[in-house]
């Protein structure tokens, strides 16, 4: 049984211009102890697909099941419930980060909100979390403007790991560092997966750190899901247009190897009110008058989905 | 959920080890700002002059000397007499207790309406915040002036009512700047993280958001004193407010003004005390701002 | 550094320091690279390294207050451009050399339409009608690929790759002869950074144009340079061509880097960050700069200060071990 499932989840908003179709009919299950690595562009939904995953933002239809339970619409002690469960750790340390808190407060809080220490216990316990994620002692007193960016989404771990949740949501944690601390963070949410056998989703716009830490990958475009699959079989073989031109597109440090760049023409077109069929087929090279159908995520390959009426022409699969 | 609001409300010390009191490290960098140490310097020897002078000075401020009247500066009067003979160093002194307590009270009271009101409005938004927002509008669509004038009215005239009537002319801007504010924080990622830790609304308000919308408010805060002065002084002007022989600063200075040509020095203490007040009140202000602001601290 | 190529921009142990809350932040200690004519030299580094305050001292648009240029020289076409008056170097700024920087957003003037804003430097530079400016700059904008019917929109209707677009074709509406791209795709999502690193590339080629391209991203360093300056603590401590840097890379640092990055073509189990904190600008470390980092610092890398050394022909490196092993 999954950790996580969501079958059709849908977040729309209802903007002065129309409705927003942040995330559309997304459906996906995350096996406790692995990693599902979320990948797209700005604007795709991804973000708005983690907070809904963990109630930040209400869904507006669909279904969230948590360990086997619709959470779908919890309230109350079982919103409360679930939310030492799941956690999530936001993209930039600058922000995070109650300015007017030393890092002791940030870290102790949830502790204390959980009312599961007693008053020396919850001292132990928040030493225990800030050694863990590599924070120092005697940055205890210190505020988040004082620390660098690497420390400070530390910090931001240490918050989320406090109640030892089930599922993290990942939202871009190591865009905003640079690379020699990016690295370090990385390696230390995978030691803490090794650890606790905690189930991430990870969001990032950086296919070589989701190639990295991930084992199941999820390619949104606009609010939908093109493409899923296991890490190795995505960097494998891209199925869907999309995955291939970001796939492309991405410079890599290898300056010897010639690729086949693919070059999309024009640029995201709006989440609101989205006509019926494929949202990619406008910079789709090979968009043709059967794209204009809603398309649906199918199995093409064992556990590679895609979401692509022309998927096997394209491949020249059978 | 009511339980668990209860538990949660109830002060919990996240605080354990400080690294020093918080009140005594502001302090500190406030008296390193040159500009608020003037400030404080001043505000204090307006005090120390305004319960000293009245106790030492032969004259009273309500004394009238006919034989006496309108003399200028000399060393028996050293801020000279006014038209029945007072000594206006008595007055401007005695009357910096009305002119400082209207301030003070009166801006109290914009503010803790103004934070109640601006932080509800601005944390729910939706309908609550239109709600608040119109009401304000109707309140701000008068003038203060002409507001306090009808709140007095409707009051009556004397210290304590004119108090409230300017704290409630005072609040609503209060609210606006602290709405605005709270809606900037409430959009941070600390706001979110703070709700998937489990921490109920009051707590993210008074926690959270508050803290960090509040400093840009303390320099309005010090300026709404020295304005609440002002218009307790023009209250006392047009006969609301504050009422003779009380030597409010603006009914001195609106009493010498019939007299400002031949014996300007009647305008000019009460008028040099509410500059120096003002001023005062916005160094102090400045420097607080900046010592409340963790970035600034080192 | 002699190149073998006419050195177009020389710069020459250029220091920059910053005051802040009364401490000195050495921004940049002493950094010299050369770009020759048509070449395009990557900057890169990590936050705080330096790099933009390097462009922006070329450029001598610094912060006013605080920033000052300690020492060095900025050679452009032999002319020294830290010697010359404010009103001769508004003349080199955006006619010789002009600057993209990475929020395109903030770059533009929200009240003004795109094509005003291109069309101004080229009046402001050529001394001709408004008509002409105009139409000047009507072409300029279709060559980044902006058509003739969304000129006239404000900023606020383009979207993000169309904005640095528009930033590109004011940077080049003089055809300057540096141009120094600070951050250009960063804030690109990156099927839309390939349009506009092709974009930037292309025009190179047809102006021949000398580029100083600042990022911290090695993958567009390598896609779009010439040579690379590697710069740490405001020094640049590896020089060399693209295939110096990536194939036979020799500093520490260097190293550190390209082995902290997670890699899009195999799996690797666990990346090797470089340990601790690049120096505090404000207290920085005796010797090697990078020596507290250093899995190889030994007591003399501890004491004395690095000298860039020559580690094959055209190829420096700020290290004692240089030379050593590969």
């Amino acid at each position: 049984m999954a950790l996580v499932e969501v079958k059709n989840l849908k977040k729309y908003f209802d903007t002065p211009r129309g409705m927003v179709h942040a995330v559309d009919d997304v459906s996906f299950k995350i096996e406790a102890g692995t990693t599902m690595g979320v990948v797209g562009e700005s604007g795709c939904g991804k973000s708005t697909l983690g907070r809904t995953m963990i109630h930040l933002i209400e869904s507006s239809d669909g279904q969230l099941l948590f360990d086997g339970k619709d959470v779908t619409s919890v309230k109350g002690s079982e919103l409360r419930q679930f939310r030492e469960q799941v956690q999530f750790i936001f993209q930039d340390p600058f922000s995070s980060l109650n300015p007017r808190k030393t890092i002791w407060e940030t870290v102790v809080e949830p502790l204390a909100l959980s009312g599961r220490f007693k008053k020396d216990e919850l001292e132990k316990e928040a030493n225990r979390l800030m050694d863990l994620v590599g924070v120092e002692q005697r940055l205890r007193l210190s505020y988040p403007h004082e620390l660098d960016g690497g420390r400070r989404q530390r910090v931001g771990i240490a918050r989320a790991l406090a109640l030892n949740p089930k599922f993290i949501v990942c939202d871009e944690p190591v865009s905003a560092l640079d690379v020699s601390i990016q690295a370090q963070v990385l390696n230390l949410l995978m030691d803490l997966q090794d650890e606790y056998g905690i189930a991430y989703m990870f969001i990032t716009h950086n296919l070589s750190v989701v190639r990295h830490i991930s084992d199941n990958i999820c390619v949104m475009y606009l609010g939908q899901l093109v493409e899923q699959a296991s890490v190795e079989a995505l960097f494998a073989n891209q199925l869907h247009p999309y995955t291939k031109a970001l796939m492309s597109a991405v410079p890599t440090v290898n300056i010897h190897k010639k690729r086949e760049r693919i070059v999309l023409k024009g640029e995201l077109m709006s989440p609101i009110n989205p006509k019926p069929g494929c949202r990619f087929a406008p910079r789709c090279a090979y968009a043709t008058e059967a794209c204009r159908q809603p398309q649906t995520l199918q199995e093409v390959e064992p556990g590679h989905f895609v979401s692509c009426c022309r998927v096997k022409e394209i491949n020249n699969l059978p | 959920m009511s339980k668990n609001v209860k538990e949660n409300a109830a002060v919990i010390d996240t605080s354990a080890p400080k690294r020093e009191n918080q009140i005594l490290a502001t302090a500190k960098i406030v008296l390193k700002n040159p500009g608020s140490v003037a400030g404080i310097i001043m505000i204090a020897l307006i005090i120390i002059a305004c319960v000293v002078v009245p106790l030492v000075s032969p004259y009273t401020y309500s004394q009238i000397d006919p034989s006496h009247a309108l003399q200028a500066p000399s060393l028996a009067h050293p801020f000279g007499t006014d038209q029945y003979g007072r000594d206006v160093l008595v007055r401007v002194t005695y009357g910096a207790r009305y002119t400082l307590s209207i301030g003070v009270f009166s801006t109290l009271i914009s503010v803790v309406l103004g934070v109640l009101v601006g932080a509800i409005a601005g944390f729910f938004g939706g309908w609550i915040d239109n709600l608040f927002m119109r009401v304000l509008d109707v309140i701000q669509a008068f003038p203060q002036l002409l507001m306090a004038i009808t709140l007095s009215a409707v009051f009556g005239t004397g210290f304590d009512k004119t108090i409230i009537a300017i704290g409630i002319t005072g609040f609503p801007a209060v609210a606006r700047m602290l709405r605005a504010n709270i809606l900037t924080v409430r959009r941070q990622e600390y706001i979110e993280a703070a709700v998937t830790i489990n921490c109920n609304t009051p707590r993210i308000i008074m926690q959270h958001a508050l803290p960090n919308a509040v400093s840009p408010l303390i320099v309005q805060i010090a300026m709404d004193i020295a304005r609440a002065g002002m218009t307790a002084a023009a209250l006392s002007f047009i006969g609301l407010g504050v009422q003779e022989p009380t030597p409010e600063w603006g009914a001195l200075l609106s009493a010498g003004r019939s007299f400002i040509r031949d014996y300007s020095y009647l305008c000019l203490f009460p008028g040099l005390a509410i500059m120096l007040t003002t001023l005062s009140f916005n160094l102090i202000g400045d420097g607080l701002r900046d010592a409340l602001d963790p970035k600034l601290r080192r | 550094m002699e190149t073998q190529k006419k050195s177009f921009l020389s710069v020459r142990d250029l220091k920059v320091t910053y005051q802040s809350l009364g401490k000195t932040v050495h921004a940049v200690n002493g950094v010299s690279f050369d770009i020759a004519e048509g070449e395009t030299l990557g900057l890169v580094g990590e936050t705080g390294a330096g790099k933009t305050s390097t462009a922006k001292a070329i450029l001598r648009v610094l912060p006013d207050v605080g920033a000052k240029i300690e020492g060095g020289e900025v050679f452009l076409e032999g002319e020294d451009l830290l010697k010359l008056s404010e009103k001769n170097m508004r003349n080199v700024r955006g006619n010789m050399i002009s600057m993209i920087f990475q929020d395109p957003m903030s770059a533009l003037n929200p009240v003004q339409t795109i094509v005003e804003q291109v069309a101004e430097p080229i009046r402001f530079h050529n001394q001709i009608s408004a008509a002409e400016a105009t139409s000047r700059a009507i072409k300029m904008l279709e060559t980044v690929g902006i058509t003739a019917d969304r000129v006239h929109e404000f900023p606020h209707q383009f979207s993000g790759g169309m904005r640095q677009r528009a930033v590109i074709a004011i940077a080049l509406a003089c055809e300057p002869k540096l141009l120094l791209a600070d951050e250009p795709t960063t804030a690109l999502d990156v099927t839309i950074q390939a349009q506009v690193l092709d974009l930037i590339k292309e025009l190179r080629e047809q102006l021949n144009t000398s580029m100083l391209l600042i990022t911290h991203d090695l993958g567009v360093i390598g896609e779009v340079c010439d040579n690379v300056a590697v710069i740490y603590a405001g020094q640049v401590v590896e020089y060399g061509s693209k295939v110096d840097i990536y194939d036979y890379t020799a500093h520490p640092y260097t190293i550190g880097l390209f082995a902290s990055l997670p890699d899009l073509e195999k799996t690797v189990d666990r990346l090797t960050p470089i340990e601790g904190l690049p120096p505090d600008p404000t207290n920085l470390p005796t010797g090697c700069m990078f020596h507290p980092r250093c899995p190889y610092a030994t007591e003399e890398c501890r004491k004395n200060r690095m000298e860039l050394r020559e580690v094959a022909p055209g190829h420096y490196s700020r290290c004692i071990r240089n030379g050593k092993e590969g």
